[in-house]
């Protein structure tokens, strides 16, 4: 219980990263069922786009990670939006084509970043105000981490609107719901499945500013979280805001306590073991649409 | 005035010929049933007025321009709205969000971010007209078969469509909803032009004015109900049955 008390902390923070990384997929794998591999590279270009900010452009560290969050996004949403205008559109109903098209575009785009930024990893440095932290008790609590965590849930809060208030939401969870239908009551489709895209890649770009706050920025950075940002949608639910939401907290304090315990590898062994076992009892994950669809 | 004309529109999927040089007429505010065996070619008629399916050969034109290369919103953009012969409707989304979709559809990308604190008169006025007020707050998974049916048609006319093609609108109801039906599209047909696809001879009857049988892909004959109905072809094409026991 002491355990679960100190390390607290640490797997919310786990668990908002996980959660930044799996929202955008939500929208492009959760949505849309497209398998996008190159999901974590569109993270590392969120990170690097943080670093060309600072180290390139020389915004001031005070408020550059803030200036980095609206230009991740729209960078890394315009590259998904190419990708599936250009390619993936072609693809749609071959999930294995679209699987190994991603990871070749996944492996061109962490290419791209050596090339460009070498291999070595670079650091973006925090912003003055988020170095410090307070304790509470036992607890010690990172400015940092609380700034992750803040992200995660307004961009959930974000989404949450979007989806349920907004008319452009509601068009797309119509599309998904019942495409031919969604046509004939006039609405875009197409449109529809490329907006889907530019959110979902852009949030990837949000995560990748987040990361920068955890630890270096190098070429790899997306592939240590591409995998476990996928069993989140999945362990959640697909297409389930709640589910990921909640699956995403529930491996971060697993991931964290259990490696208290432990070690880190240890813990990943245990938290894989897990999730095989909950996918064995719950292959549709803890939540799954309610419809009465004829078709 | 000619709103609809369609001109030996041929249309095939491999081998078989769907549609096989069909010329179809319609004028403004004209009301016509479109009758035939299974097969016949009725929601494939449909199917290609609407952009779902694409011609082989022949052109759709409506309001003087041709549809053959437009995609399916923006023939619906156009002028044109349909039901599926199955009904469907969205939902998980509520009765007046099903109906706010449908018109609202126009609207461009940044003007569908903001948030609809009150429902538009449109919406209201349109779930009035299809008696679906009470339940407008509802989600849609929650109404009745016949209701579904009437919400297909609000979502329609929140389109402000010229031309209607309703795939079917009575199948399944109850005689007392048909009834309801009928006064509706008695009601709609007042200002709007309606292609109905619909195999219930007491309701065609009731309501039809100019009737088109298709069978085997072509336009076999057409004219008022009762010169139809008594048509040595037509009563051979349903097997000697009388059309209404030929319905599955």
């Amino acid at each position: 219980m002491d355990a679960l008390i100190t390390q607290l902390p640490v797997g919310l923070a786990i668990g908002a990263v996980l959660l930044l990384a799996a929202l955008g997929l939500n929208f492009t794998f959760g949505q849309m069922g497209v398998i996008n591999m190159a999901h974590g590279e569109f993270i590392m270009i969120g990170a690097y786009t943080a670093y060309v900010l600072h180290a390139w452009i020389g915004v001031n560290p005070a408020y550059s990670l803030i200036v980095a969050l609206p230009v991740a996004f729209a960078v890394t949403g315009t590259l998904g939006w190419l990708l599936e205008l250009g390619l993936i559109r072609h693809f749609y109903g071959r999930p294995l084509d679209t699987l190994l098209l991603t990871f070749g575009i996944g492996m061109i785009l962490q290419q791209a970043a050596r090339d460009t930024f070498g291999a070595p990893n670079v650091d973006v440095p925090a912003p003055p105000w988020l170095t410090e932290g307070i304790t509470l008790g036992d607890i010690r609590i990172h400015y940092a981490r609380l700034f992750i965590l803040t992200l995660a849930l307004t961009a959930v809060a974000a989404i949450a609107y979007y989806l349920n208030r907004s008319r452009q939401g509601r068009q797309m969870r119509a599309v998904i719901h019942n495409r031919d239908l969604a046509a004939v009551t006039g609405i875009n489709t197409r449109r529809v499945d490329a907006t889907t895209f530019f959110i979902g890649s852009g949030l990837a770009g949000i995560a990748g500013v987040a990361l920068t706050l955890t630890g270096p920025t190098g070429p790899t950075l997306g592939t240590n979280y591409i995998v476990d940002a996928f069993l989140v949608v999945v362990i959640g639910g697909l297409g389930q805001l709640r589910g990921t939401v909640i699956a995403a907290f529930a491996l971060g304090m697993l991931n964290a306590t259990v490696e208290a315990w432990t070690d880190a590898s240890l813990a990943k062994l245990i938290a894989f073991t897990a999730i095989v076992a909950l996918l064995q009892a719950r292959p549709q994950g803890l939540f799954t649409v309610k419809t009465r669809a004829l078709t | 005035m000619s709103l609809l004309t369609i001109d030996t529109l041929t249309v095939t999927f491999g081998d078989f010929t769907a549609l096989d040089h069909v010329d179809l007429h319609l004028d403004e505010g004209q009301l016509l049933f479109l009758i035939g065996p299974n097969g016949a070619g009725k929601t494939t008629l449909i199917d290609t007025i609407t952009g779902r399916t694409r011609p082989t050969h022949g052109t759709i034109t409506f309001n003087g321009h041709t549809l053959n290369k437009r995609s399916e919103h923006q023939i619906v953009r156009a002028g044109i709205g349909r039901t599926f012969q199955t009904s469907a409707v969205f939902e998980e989304l509520t009765v007046a969000d099903n109906v706010d979709l449908a018109a609202s559809a126009r609207l461009r990308p940044w003007q569908l971010l903001r948030r609809r604190r009150t429902l538009p008169p449109d919406v209201i006025r349109h779930l009035d007209r299809v008696g679906l007020t009470d339940h407008a707050d509802r989600p849609a998974a929650t109404l009745s078969h016949g209701q579904r049916q009437w919400l297909e048609i609000a979502m329609l006319l929140a389109q402000n469509p010229r031309l209607l093609l309703l795939d079917e609108p009575v199948a399944g109801m109850s005689a007392d909803e048909r009834t309801r039906t009928g006064a509706l599209l008695t009601e709609i047909a007042a200002d709007h032009t309606i292609i109905v696809i619909e195999h219930d001879m007491d309701f065609l009857r009731r309501y039809a004015d100019q009737v088109t049988v298709l069978h085997e892909g072509r336009i076999l004959t057409h004219g008022d109900v009762t010169t139809v109905q008594n048509d040595p072809r037509v009563q051979e094409v349903y097997l000697g049955r009388t059309p209404q026991k030929a319905t599955p």
